[in-house]
């Protein structure tokens, strides 16, 4: 439980990074995945988990009003349930737990920015119907504006970690049910994914960058990689 | 109490771009951007308005949305303006206006393409790489770098947009964010190409079904993707289907 609520608390902390500050990728899941592996001592576990996650996050881009999934939510869960999960006794495969968290937490994803969301929706409607009359003193209206920017980090921070911590409890109770009910078959179909997966980030890849006069190089500097490679 | 027309200084145009690093914070559907601006304003408008004149905020209320990064060279803009009319060129309210109005739509769109479409991508791109081969200083280094891109971005904006005022316009007309632009498109292809090909390499090594399986799934998702179905969804979907399918293999 200590885990879980400093996990939540993480996750507070890169809402304001995000929502607040200057965007400087804390709360990207593949970074989210080493600060989660360290708070927890499962670096190897929560990174392959974040990687997935940003892979397949790759290609939404918060441009245009798009509807994009609560990332910090889900690198928090699926990273963090993935985690917990490996320190179970039993020895649990690895590759099974990662998958267990790449889904989890892109269920979380999901559950989160609709969790979040009206009550992102409400601050937002305070910010909106504030008004400044002209009679307004100097000193009130930058104290106010100050005061204004601090309740609004306190309560970015607060909605992300009452979402993580219900999200995260909720991820690492059915993942810890899914580790212990599955039979082999859908062990090895998990596992599966997981390897599968990937594929899914190739195309985000592919879908970002597929432009006019960037295709060329995208396909060349993956041919090339891919012969490098195979040749070593 | 200041004298009117006393230049604004190194020292609180820092404070505005301390300010400015936390603008998000502020944002709503009405105003957008509206009350970020004057939070960033306020410490340098002190210093012309005699400490009590609240008028030069109130007038920076109205709608104002640009690309978190390149607001800074609007607010510095602002700023200077704001200043040579103090001292008394033939500067309005309404030149300020018109200033702000012809910066920040282009300037969110260039901002936009260069670090959400770009930037953030190449540094990802690498991060995952560097992830991929357990390379923790690769992590570290990507981490640091893109902040440092970021924060110094917003730091020279401010300086550069109060130093240019007017000039802003013309500098932005110019070819050169069009260069810089190409540049870091043809390295965040690239690299993004390099990314590809190490996913595409490692899929063998679970069999060469799984490389062919995973070429077909590329496809697939390539094609949802373009019809707006987000790749989330195509992960989550393909989890039951990939244990149903395995369950059936099991039965047999």
């Amino acid at each position: 439980m200590p885990t879980i609520v400093a996990l939540s608390l993480l996750s507070g902390l890169m809402a304001v990074d995000h929502r607040v500050g200057w965007q400087g990728l804390l709360a990207q899941p593949v970074f989210a995945g080493v600060f989660v592996g360290l708070l927890t001592g499962e670096p190897e576990t929560a990174i392959a988990v974040g990687v997935l996650l940003e892979l397949i996050y790759l290609s939404i881009l918060p441009m245009r009003g798009a509807r994009i999934p609560d990332q910090i939510a889900g690198a928090i869960v699926g990273c963090g349930t993935a985690a917990l999960l490996i320190q179970n006794p039993g020895e649990p495969l690895f590759v099974f737990v990662v998958a267990i968290g790449v889904f989890v937490g892109l269920l979380a994803g999901e559950l989160g920015a609709r969790l979040t969301a009206p009550l992102l929706g409400i601050h937002n409607r305070i910010l909106s119907s504030i008004e400044f009359s002209p009679e307004t003193e100097r000193t009130s209206l930058t104290r106010r504006v100050f005061w204004l920017h601090t309740g609004s980090a306190t309560y970015v921070f607060a909605v992300e970690t009452v979402s993580v911590l219900i999200l995260l409890s909720a991820g690492y109770f059915a993942g810890a049910r899914l580790t212990r009910l599955t039979g082999g078959a859908l062990v090895e179909g998990a596992e599966y994914w997981s390897y599968l997966v990937p594929a899914v980030g190739a195309a985000s890849l592919i879908h970002l960058f597929w432009q006019h006069h960037l295709r060329r190089l995208l396909i060349v500097c993956a041919a090339v990689v891919f012969i490098l490679l195979w040749l070593i | 109490m200041a004298e009117l027309g006393q230049e604004i200084g190194k020292f609180r145009l820092f404070g505005a771009f301390i300010r400015l690093l936390f603008l998000q914070g502020l944002l709503n559907r009405r105003g957008m951007q509206n009350l970020g601006l004057v939070s960033a304003l306020s410490p340098a408008t002190k210093v012309f308005d005699g400490f009590t004149d609240r008028t030069i905020l109130l007038k920076h209320l109205s709608f104002f949305n640009c690309n978190p990064n390149f607001t800074p060279l609007v607010v510095g803009g602002v700023l200077k303006l704001e200043e040579e009319k103090r001292a008394g060129k033939p500067i309005s309210d309404e030149d300020i206006e018109y200033f702000k109005r012809a910066l920040t739509g282009p300037l969110a769109a260039m901002g936009d393409m260069l670090f959400i479409g770009n930037l953030k991508p190449l540094a990802l791109t690498f991060a995952c790489i560097f992830a991929i081969y357990k390379l923790p200083l690769g992590l570290l280094a990507v981490f640091l770098l893109y902040n440092i891109a970021i924060i110094s971005c917003r730091l020279w904006g401010i300086y550069f947009g109060y130093a240019k005022g007017w000039e802003l316009v013309d500098f932005f007309s110019g070819s050169e964010f069009q260069k810089v632009l190409s540049i870091v498109e043809g390295a965040s292809a690239s690299v993004g190409g390099v990314l590809l090909g190490v996913l595409f390499y490692r899929f063998p090594q679970n069999g060469q079904t799984t490389l062919a399986l995973a070429g077909i799934l590329t496809a697939v998702t390539l094609y949802l993707l373009r019809r707006d179905v987000p790749a989330s969804w195509v992960a989550i979907i393909l989890f039951p289907t990939t244990a149903f399918i395995a369950l059936l293999i099991g039965q047999d």
